[in-house]
């Protein structure tokens, strides 16, 4: 079963990464360039895998792979954010997550990647949350399903939620019960081909019509 | 071990509150957004309205302008030339002996008259302060009477209830309205006779108009936007749109043409 799902998780980010490709001349920059992130994921998921059924330690590649993806979501949000404020604090956010992520490794004697992960994490859902209220709040109409982003937030929301929720499952089980939480973490793979399916319907949004008026 | 399961639960339940938090969120923020955009798009499409309704009263205003500058100019220029063209050729028929020309004299002198009062009748109809001044069923019947002296049209002007004013504005558009119809029939329908019925109801007036031409297919006119013709219907549809009224053809080809226009009525 866990083999099932780490299978189609696989898939999922291929198929991702090949929309993501065939399909980039339908976005702008930066959506033209989730096939290249989406590749990146796809190495660096392989990488960690490959590392963690030799038995190496495989936290590296996440905490060195951390700052790339928060930098490309980052970027998506900062293409469609238009409140200056909240843009400079994602551009600090960026910096600020490098630096997070430069001292974990190299300062911290670390046995795992989740505090930063969780950040990353807690930075997104803010990102998100900022941009679902400001899309919210625009006076002009327009069709949300046609905008890559939301698709994007969506995945992102549920996967984010959904990973803290298990992680923290987890962690508790693992006192009472480790096979249980290691079964219960199996299922991590199901929000990740959640988020990927996300990134294939971003992808194929038509471009943006100029508003009306 | 009791307080492990208890934290297991706590953990289960806050980890469901979560999801179905975000559950509620994501159909939630959809409801509203929805919402919201139908009030866009609602305030989008009566600002149009609004728009081509300016656009359109701008342009009847325009129009009206343009036609009373021509038919003051009409009136003023062309006519009193005609006048003077007229006493010209009343002085040299005195003067002239020559019975054949005298002959030839008198019947210039007389088509100049008949063109001075075709001109008169015309600036008066081109004139929006004659609507203003004589009312709605003068004016038509003004205009019909125009017609009625080329001797190829048959008019007729049926007025019914008590006669009351629509107000100016209201008046000038229904006669301009009237203008393009009979203009309609004249270019197009190939037909002789043309009625016109004006019912001063209470609660509501209405304008029928009826040609005995060749009519027209109503739908296949009104779908042509490519194209020039349709555009006399379509402005009629929107004037009378923009005077709060309601406007009903009936034609087919061969039938001439039944328009109907109604407009509510309060005489308070």
């Amino acid at each position: 079963m866990q083999n099932v799902l780490l299978i189609s998780y696989f898939c999922a980010l291929i198929v991702s990464a090949v929309v993501g490709y065939f399909y980039r001349q339908r976005q702008k920059p930066p959506f033209s360039w989730a096939w290249i992130y989406l590749s990146l994921t796809l190495l660096m998921d392989a990488c960690s895998e490959y590392l963690r059924i030799s038995g190496l330690k495989f936290q590296h590649v996440y905490i060195l792979f951390g700052p790339i993806e928060y930098f490309f979501i980052a970027l998506l949000y900062l293409s469609e954010i238009r409140n200056h404020f909240v843009a400079m604090l994602i551009k600090i956010s960026i910096v600020f997550y490098f630096v997070i992520c430069l001292l974990y490794y190299f300062a911290l004697n670390y046995n795992t990647h989740y505090y930063i992960f969780n950040l990353r994490g807690c930075l997104i859902i803010a990102m998100l949350l900022y941009y679902l209220k400001e899309t919210y709040e625009r006076n002009e109409v327009f069709d949300i399903k046609s905008e890559p982003l939301f698709w994007i937030s969506i995945g992102s929301l549920v996967f984010w939620s959904g990973t803290f929720f298990i992680i923290s499952f987890v962690n508790t089980l693992n006192k009472v019960n480790p096979k249980a939480s290691e079964l219960l973490f199996s299922i991590n793979p199901l929000l990740n081909i959640f988020l990927y399916l996300m990134f294939v319907k971003a992808v194929l949004c038509r471009k943006k019509a100029s508003p009306s008026l | 071990m009791q307080e492990e399961s208890f934290s297991i639960v706590v953990v289960a339940v806050l980890g469901t509150v979560i999801f179905l938090s975000m559950a509620f969120f994501v159909v939630s923020f959809l409801f509203f957004f929805n919402r919201k955009q139908a009030q866009h798009r609602a305030e989008e499409a009566s600002l149009k309205a609004r728009f081509s309704q300016e656009m359109l009263q701008s342009q009847i205003e325009t129009q009206n302008l343009t036609m009373q500058a021509v038919g003051q100019e009409i009136h003023d220029n062309i006519g009193q030339i005609l006048s003077v063209a007229k006493l010209n050729l009343s002085i040299l028929e005195e003067i002239t002996s020559h019975q054949e020309t005298n002959k030839i004299l008198k019947q210039t002198c007389d088509l100049i008259d008949q063109s001075i009062t075709g001109l008169r009748l015309l600036s008066k109809s081109l004139d929006r302060d004659f609507v203003q001044q004589t009312g709605l069923s003068k004016s038509i019947s003004h205009e019909l009477l125009r017609l009625e002296k080329t001797n190829r049209y048959k008019t007729s002007l049926n007025l019914q209830g008590d006669l009351y004013t629509l107000g100016n504005e209201r008046e000038i558009i229904l006669f301009r309205i009237v203008q393009e119809l009979l203009n309609n029939s004249i270019k197009h329908s190939k037909g002789n006779i043309i009625r016109v019925v004006l019912s001063y109801h209470p609660q509501q007036f209405t304008l029928g108009y009826e040609d005995n031409g060749v009519g027209f297919d109503y739908d296949t006119i009104m779908t042509r936007e490519a194209e020039r013709s349709g555009i006399g219907l379509h402005n009629i549809h929107r004037r009378v749109k923009l005077i709060g009224g309601h406007c009903l053809y009936t034609s087919a080809n061969g039938s001439g043409v039944n328009v109907l226009i109604r407009l509510p009525v309060s005489l308070d």
